[in-house]
Order: structure tokens, then sequence, then C-alpha cells
């Protein structure tokens, strides 16, 4: 894993984790517009930073990217074998 | 009284409140903390951090 | 239907391999009040929530707790990656050797197997979310022996975003138990 792969993973995990805290709180309050628009950005940027995290190292969800010959998903790195 | 702190919920829960039963003080969405520190602290609300000291005895 | 995403939620990290941490970090994997615990009661109970706050709240909390499993296990597998045999002897996982190697299971820090007994899915929303609120309070409690027991700091750190995890997954039930018991009780007024 070359250091551009561990920032990617590493800004894709502090993204994802606002989406993460932004649905919770979105499920018990549907209606407030303002969490709503900032949870529509940060789902904006966990997609442009998955696509580019895809394009130079292989698919990162299984089953949302098409994969280049050979089949990519049984690539390296595996989230458990990761070194940050 | 004005509510001064606008983090918390505006609207008044205590005027309802009953016997036997459980009750959650509802959070108001405000200020959320920069995406570093959200990831490193696990919320991204100020106003629900519970940090824990370790015990020593 | 379900989405693999190929990362960690937290980026697991550990100082240096440590079987005893290993061996008391596994509650938080198959214990009484572990992520899997967590994850396969909140999943089951949605079933039967009456209102879609309370559906799609226990669906988003039972998913990142199969996260929370996912950073558990890393957890110990980094803490006993590359172990000689007669280290792990050294540090009591001679007994997890003798069954598994360092193969991961569904077992508390004693070494009791996970049970369907630690969970339970009563079909009353009011019962089944007071149930979920206490165990993100065991859990948090949980996480803190953890934590007391932890020299490692990168290991701390991951424990730190888990435990605070519970207090806001807490939070989260506390609201939709508020709305299932005031639909409720327009519900009963004759």
């Amino acid at each position: 894993m070359d250091r551009n792969q561990v920032d990617l993973i590493k800004s894709i995990q502090k993204v994802g984790f606002a989406v993460v805290e932004l649905q919770l709180y979105l499920d018990t309050h549907p209606c407030d517009a303002n969490a709503l628009s900032t949870y529509n950005c940060y789902v904006r940027q966990q997609q442009n930073l998955i696509a580019a995290y895809e394009r130079m190292y292989g698919p990162l969800r299984s089953n949302t990217s098409q994969s280049c010959y050979p089949w990519q998903w049984i690539n390296e790195p595996w989230p458990w074998e990761m070194i940050y | 009284m004005v509510n001064s702190n606008q983090c918390y919920p505006n609207c008044n829960i205590w005027g309802r409140l009953e016997l036997a039963r459980t009750y959650v003080v509802p959070q108001t969405f405000c200020s959320t903390f920069p995406l570093n520190k959200a990831l490193s602290t696990g919320t991204l609300y100020p106003e629900l951090l519970r940090p824990y000291q370790k015990r020593r005895v | 239907m379900w989405v693999y995403e190929k990362k960690l939620e937290y980026p697991a990290e550990v100082e240096k391999s440590n079987p005893r941490l290993a061996r008391e970090i596994i509650n938080q994997y198959g214990g009484p009040d572990g992520e899997l615990s967590a994850s396969l009661r909140y999943l089951t109970q949605r079933f039967t929530m009456p209102n879609n706050y309370t559906k799609a709240l226990l669906t988003d909390i039972g998913t990142e707790e199969l996260a929370h499993m996912e950073i558990i296990a890393s957890l110990v597998y980094k803490l006993t990656d590359g172990v000689p045999v007669d280290e792990l002897k050294k540090y009591g996982f001679n007994d997890f050797y003798a069954i598994r190697d360092k193969g991961i299971f569904y077992t508390d820090s004693m070494g009791d197997p996970w049970t369907a007994a630690y969970i339970q899915s009563h079909g009353d929303p009011v019962a089944d979310l007071t149930d979920d609120m206490a165990a993100e309070q065991k859990a948090r409690a949980t996480y803190e022996h953890l934590m007391d027991l932890t020299e490692d700091h990168k290991v701390w750190d991951t424990l730190v975003f888990l435990r605070q995890r519970e207090v806001v997954h807490f939070q989260r039930f506390g609201e939709v138990l508020d709305k299932v018991q005031d639909e409720r009780k327009c519900k009963k007024v004759f």
C-alpha cells in the first residue's frame, strides 16, 4: 500500500463516519433540513473520494463498481491487514 | 428565560413528563466537530461527547 | 441485502502484539454485550417495530455494529499476528491456542462461546428499546473495563471510538423510544 492509498482510505473513513453519524441523527429527526443538507454534502464528498480510490486501487464496495481484467475484488489489502 | 445554549432543545419536553417512562432529552442539530476530531472521538456532535478517564484503583 | 465495504469504519491499529490483551478484547467480539450480540439483537428486533423511525434506526445501528465487530476482530488479529507459541503460552493464550490456534472465534474473555441467550426480542417495542438502551450502557461499561486494562495507546484510541459510539447509540434509542411511547399513548386513549 503506498502513502496515497493510505491517505485516501483515511479520508474515506473520516467522511464516511460523518455520514454514519448524520444518518443516525436523521433517522430520529427526518425533518431537520439543516442536518439533511449537511448529510447530502458529505455523501457527495464520499462518492467523489470512493470514485477516486476505485480508479486507482480497484473496487472498495462489492457489486457497485465495475472491475478491469482480471477480477480486482480479490486483491489486497483486506481491512484487517491494513497498516496505516 | 432565553435559552442561551442553542444546541439544547427548545421544545419544552419537561411540561409533559410522566411517571413510569424512560426519557432522553432529544438532540438538536447544531455545531459539529471537524471530521478529524469526529473520527478520533467517536462522535460528530460536541454535545454528545462523554470522555472516559482510566481508573487506577 | 447488505453491501460490503473493503475498509474498516475506524483504523484499528496496535502498537505491538499482546496476546493477553487479545484475550481480553475478544470479549467485545463474542461476549454477552459484545458487538455480535448488539448487531444480531437490533437486526432481529426491527421486524416487529411499529414505526419507520425505529425500523430505520435498528437497521442502521445493527449494520454499524457489524462494522464494530470487524474492528474488534482486526484488533485481536493484529495483537496475535506473528506471535510465537511460547509467547502465547507466557501470556495465557494457550487454552485458546489448544482449540483454534489463532482463529478468531465468538467467545467471551473466559472462553465461553457466544449464545443467542445473550440477546432478546419480545415483540414489544418499549421492552425491546429499553433493552437496547441497557445493552448500550453495558457495552460502554465493558469498554471502560478494557480501557482500564490497556497500556497500548493505539488500542486505547480504538476503544475510545467504540465506547463513544455506545453513548451516541443510547441517545438515538432514547429518542425513538420517546416517539414509540407517545404513539402508544395516543392509541390507548379511549
